[in-house]
C-alpha cells in the first residue's frame, strides 16, 4: 500500500510539473473557446465592402424589384452607414454573366416574371461560399414576394406589413419540480457537448500518458530496476491512480473554466449538483480505459505502434461525440438508451444525457453499477497481462500467449 | 548467507533453470557465470522475487527470501535503464524511497553517493544528458543506496573507464568487508579472477562447475609444462616423463605423465634449470572448455 502511494506521488508530481502538461491544460480551454466563438464572432462583424449584384427581370415586376431594393438598402448597411448592396439592372442573363466574368459585379439575380406563381428565383456567382450574402438576399426577396402577392389580392398596402409580421417564439425549460425557466437552444446543446468534450479529453489524455509511461519504463529497461522494489501489481495500481489523479485535476480545471465561461456568456448557470456525477463517470471511465492502456503499454515497443492502436481505441470512444447531436436532440430514443449501456460508451453517454437532463436516478444507479463491474473485470484482465508481459521486452506477445495469461 | 536449493523454472516446457543449488557466504563475492541464455537472469530474477520459481527454495540468512522484505536486496540488472527525462537526484531519491528509505535519508545518501562518484554537482541534470558511464554509476547507486544485505551485480563494469572500474571495485570490497553477501555476474573472466573467491558456472539451466576459484583452477590444470635449461640433456630419459613432448634447442614443452615434482628433481640433477612453468588455465579457458563440453 505504501509503495503504491510512493508511485502515485511520483507519477503525479512529475507530470503535473511538466511544461507540456501545464501548457496543454491551460491553453486548451482557450483554444476550444476560440473554436466555438470565433465563427459566430466573425459572422457578426459588419461588412466593410459593398457587394454589387446584378438584377435581371422584366418590367412587369418592376414594383417588386423596386421594393426589394429599397428594403435591402435600409436593412443591410456597411459600417459607415452606406448600403451594403448596390444593384444594377441588366437586360439579359448573358450580359449579366459577362459582367460577373469581368468581375464588375459579384453576382446576379434572375427574377422571372413567373416568380409570383412559382416562387422560383436564380442566383449566380463565382463563389457561393459566402452563405451570408445570399441568405440576406433570399430573406428580403422572400418577404417582398409575399407582400407583392398580398397587394395583388387587393389587400391594403398599410395592412400588408402588419399581416406578414413574424411570430415571436420563446422556449422554456421545465424541471422536475414543474418550475419553468427561460430556455436557450444553444445552451441546451452546448452544455452536454462541453461535458462530453471535457470527459473525453481528460480520460484519453491520462490514458495516453499511462500508455507511454508504461512503454517508456519497458523500453528504457527502468522496469527491471523498479520491479526489484515493487511488485507489478503495485506498479500498475500506482501508475493508474497517479495518472488518474492527474486527469482528475485537469478535469476539475476544465470544468471550472467551462462553467465560468458558459455562465459569463449567459448560456447556463453553474449546477454544482452535477459534480458528483461527473466524478463517478470520470473515475469509472478512466479506470476502464486505463486498464486497456496499461496492458497495451506492455505490448508495444515503438511509439508509432502504440499511437496507432490507441487511435483505434479512441475511435470507439469518439462515437458518442460523432453522434452527439443526435443523442442530445433525442435523449429518450431507444438508440440513445441502448448505447448508454455499452460499457466503453456508458460514461460518455451518461454525461451527454445528464447534460440534457433526461436521466432518472435509476439509470444513474444502473450505469454506475455496470461501470464498476466492467472496470473490475477490465482491471483484472489487464493485471494478468501486465504482470507477465511487462518483463518481455524483446518479443511481442502473440494472441495465444495473451489468452493463456488471462486464463491462468 | 544466500542459499538456493533445487531451483526450477520452466517456460513453455523448457527448463530455463534446472535444479540449481548453491550458497553464497556472507562477506563473499560469488561469481555467477554462464554463457548468454544459460539461465542466469532467470535465476537472479527469482532471487529478487521478480518472478516466482516453479519449485525449490531461496533463503537469505536462513529465512525465505519472499518473507524478509525486498528492502534487504539490491540489484543492478544487466538490462538496465533509467527515466531519461528526469533529474538524476530526484530519480535516485525516488528509488531510495521505494527501497524503504525516508525522504530525508534518501536525500542525504543520494548526495553522499553522487559526491563519491564525482558527480555531486550534476544532481539537477536530466539523466539523458549524462554520459553512458555516468548513467551506469547512477544505476550502481540505485542498487546499494538502501544498504542491502544481499547485493546482486550483473555486469557492473561495462561502460566504465579504468578509474571508475577501480572505484567500483573498491566499493565492492568495502561491502564485502561489511559482511554483505554479493552475487557477481559477468562475462569478464579477469574481473572474476580478481574479485571472487567462489564461483558457479551454469549452462542450459544446469550447474556445470562449482566451488572455490582455487579448486576449480586446480582441478582444471593439466600437467602441461614449459622448461628452459642449459647443459646436456638425456633426451631419451626426458621423454619417458612425458605423454607428449616437443623439444626445441634448450626448451621443452609438453604434457607430463608423472608428478611435476619428480620431473623437476630429475632435471635439477642432470642440467641447470633456468625456468620451469606449470600451465594453470585461465578462468576464460575453463569457461570455454566446460561450456563446450556440456553443450
Amino acid at each position: 500500500m505504501n509503495q503504491i502511494w510512493n508511485i502515485v506521488k511520483w507519477e503525479f508530481m512529475n507530470r503535473v510539473k511538466s511544461k507540456l502538461f501545464l501548457i496543454t491544460t491551460f491553453l486548451l480551454p482557450f483554444f476550444m473557446g476560440g473554436m466555438m466563438y470565433l465563427p459566430t464572432l466573425l459572422m457578426d462583424i459588419e461588412p466593410e465592402e459593398t457587394t454589387e449584384i446584378g438584377l435581371v427581370f422584366e418590367d412587369d415586376i418592376l414594383d417588386l424589384t423596386e421594393r426589394f431594393q429599397t428594403q435591402m438598402s435600409s436593412i443591410h448597411k456597411l459600417k459607415d452607414g452606406n448600403p451594403q448592396f448596390i444593384f444594377n439592372r441588366f437586360q439579359s442573363n448573358e450580359i449579366a454573366l459577362d459582367s460577373v466574368l469581368s468581375k464588375s459585379i459579384d453576382g446576379f439575380l434572375f427574377i422571372p416574371s413567373t416568380v409570383m406563381d412559382t416562387g422560383e428565383v436564380e442566383y449566380f456567382s463565382f463563389s457561393l461560399s459566402n452563405i451570408k450574402i445570399y441568405t440576406q438576399i433570399r430573406r428580403v426577396l422572400n418577404q417582398g414576394v409575399i407582400e407583392q402577392r398580398m397587394i395583388e389580392q387587393n389587400i391594403d398596402m398599410s395592412m400588408v406589413g402588419q399581416l406578414s409580421r413574424r411570430i415571436s417564439f420563446d422556449t422554456f425549460k421545465i424541471d422536475e419540480d414543474g418550475e419553468t425557466s427561460e430556455g436557450n437552444e444553444l445552451a441546451s446543446f452546448i452544455i452536454p457537448y462541453l461535458f462530453l468534450m471535457i470527459l473525453f479529453m481528460t480520460v484519453f489524455m491520462s490514458g495516453q500518458i499511462l500508455l507511454r509511461s508504461v512503454m517508456e519504463e519497458r523500453t528504457s529497461r527502468t522496469i527491471e530496476i523498479l520491479l526489484s522494489s515493487v511488485t507489478p501489481d503495485e506498479l500498475m495500481r500506482g501508475k493508474i491512480l497517479g495518472l488518474g489523479a492527474l486527469g482528475l485535476t485537469q478535469m476539475c480545471f476544465y470544468l471550472i473554466v467551462g462553467l465560468i465561461a458558459t455562465e459569463y456568456k449567459e448560456l447556463a448557470t453553474i449546477d454544482f449538483s452535477l459534480i458528483p456525477l461527473f466524478l463517478i463517470y470520470f473515475v469509472t471511465g478512466y479506470l476502464f480505459y486505463a486498464a486497456i492502456f496499461a496492458a497495451m503499454g506492455t505490448f508495444f515497443t515503438s511509439e508509432q505502434e502504440a499511437q496507432q492502436s490507441s487511435g483505434v481505441i479512441s475511435i470507439i470512444a469518439v462515437l458518442p461525440m460523432i453522434f452527439a447531436s443526435y443523442f442530445i436532440t433525442n435523449p429518450e430514443s431507444a438508440f440513445t438508451i441502448g448505447a448508454t449501456y455499452i460499457p466503453p460508451l456508458t460514461p460518455f453517454m451518461m454525461i451527454i444525457r445528464i447534460g440534457t437532463k433526461s436521466v432518472e436516478m435509476t439509470e444513474i444507479i444502473i450505469s454506475t453499477v455496470l461501470m464498476i463491474v466492467s472496470c473490475w473485470v477490465m482491471l483484472k484482465l489487464s493485471g494478468k497481462i501486465f504482470r507477465t508481459a511487462i518483463l518481455l521486452y524483446g518479443k511481442k506477445a502473440t494472441v495465444q500467449e495473451v489468452y493463456r495469461w488471462i486464463r491462468d | 548467507m544466500l542459499n538456493l536449493s533445487n531451483l526450477i523454472k520452466q517456460y513453455e516446457g523448457v527448463r530455463a533453470v534446472d535444479d540449481v543449488s548453491f550458497s553464497v557466504e556472507q562477506g563473499d563475492v560469488f561469481g555467477f557465470l554462464g554463457p548468454n541464455g544459460a539461465g542466469k537472469t532467470t535465476t537472479i530474477r527469482m532471487i529478487m522475487g521478480i518472478i516466482q520459481q516453479d519449485s525449490g527454495t531461496i533463503e537469505l540468512n536462513g529465512k525465505n527470501i519472499n518473507l524478509i522484505g525486498r528492502n534487504n536486496l539490491g540489484y543492478l540488472p544487466e538490462d538496465r535503464g533509467l527515466y531519461q527525462k528526469q533529474k538524476l537526484e530526484e530519480t535516485i531519491i525516488y528509488f531510495g524511497i521505494l527501497r524503504g528509505l525516508s525522504k530525508l535519508d534518501a536525500k542525504t545518501k543520494t548526495n553522499e553517493w553522487l559526491e563519491r562518484f564525482g558527480i555531486g554537482d550534476q544532481g539537477n541534470r536530466k539523466i539523458e544528458e549524462l554520459s553512458k558511464g555516468n548513467q551506469q554509476k547512477i544505476q550502481f547507486i540505485l542498487s546499494l543506496i538502501h544498504d542491502p544485505s544481499l547485493l546482486i551485480l550483473d555486469e557492473p563494469f561495462t561502460g566504465l573507464d579504468p578509474i571508475n572500474q577501480l572505484l567500483l571495485k573498491e566499493i565492492i570490497q568495502e561491502k564485502r568487508e561489511e559482511g554483505k553477501t554479493i552475487l557477481f555476474s559477468t562475462h569478464q573472466m579477469e574481473q572474476v579472477e580478481r574479485l571472487c573467491t567462489n564461483i558457479c558456472l551454469i549452462n542450459q539451466g544446469k550447474i556445470i562447475v562449482e566451488g572455490s576459484l582455487e579448486n576449480v583452477k586446480k582441478s582444471h590444470s593439466s600437467d602441461s609444462v614449459d622448461v628452459r635449461f642449459t647443459g646436456e640433456l638425456n633426451i631419451e630419459k626426458a621423454k619417458s616423463f612425458f605423454s607428449e613432448m616437443a623439444i626445441k634447442g634448450s626448451s621443452i614443452s609438453g604434457v607430463l605423465s608423472c608428478e611435476p615434482r619428480d620431473f623437476l628433481t630429475w632435471m635439477n640433477e642432470s642440467v641447470i634449470v633456468q625456468s620451469f612453468q606449470i600451465h594453470v588455465p585461465s578462468l576464460e579457458q575453463i569457461f570455454i572448455e566446460e561450456v563446450k563440453k556440456s553443450s
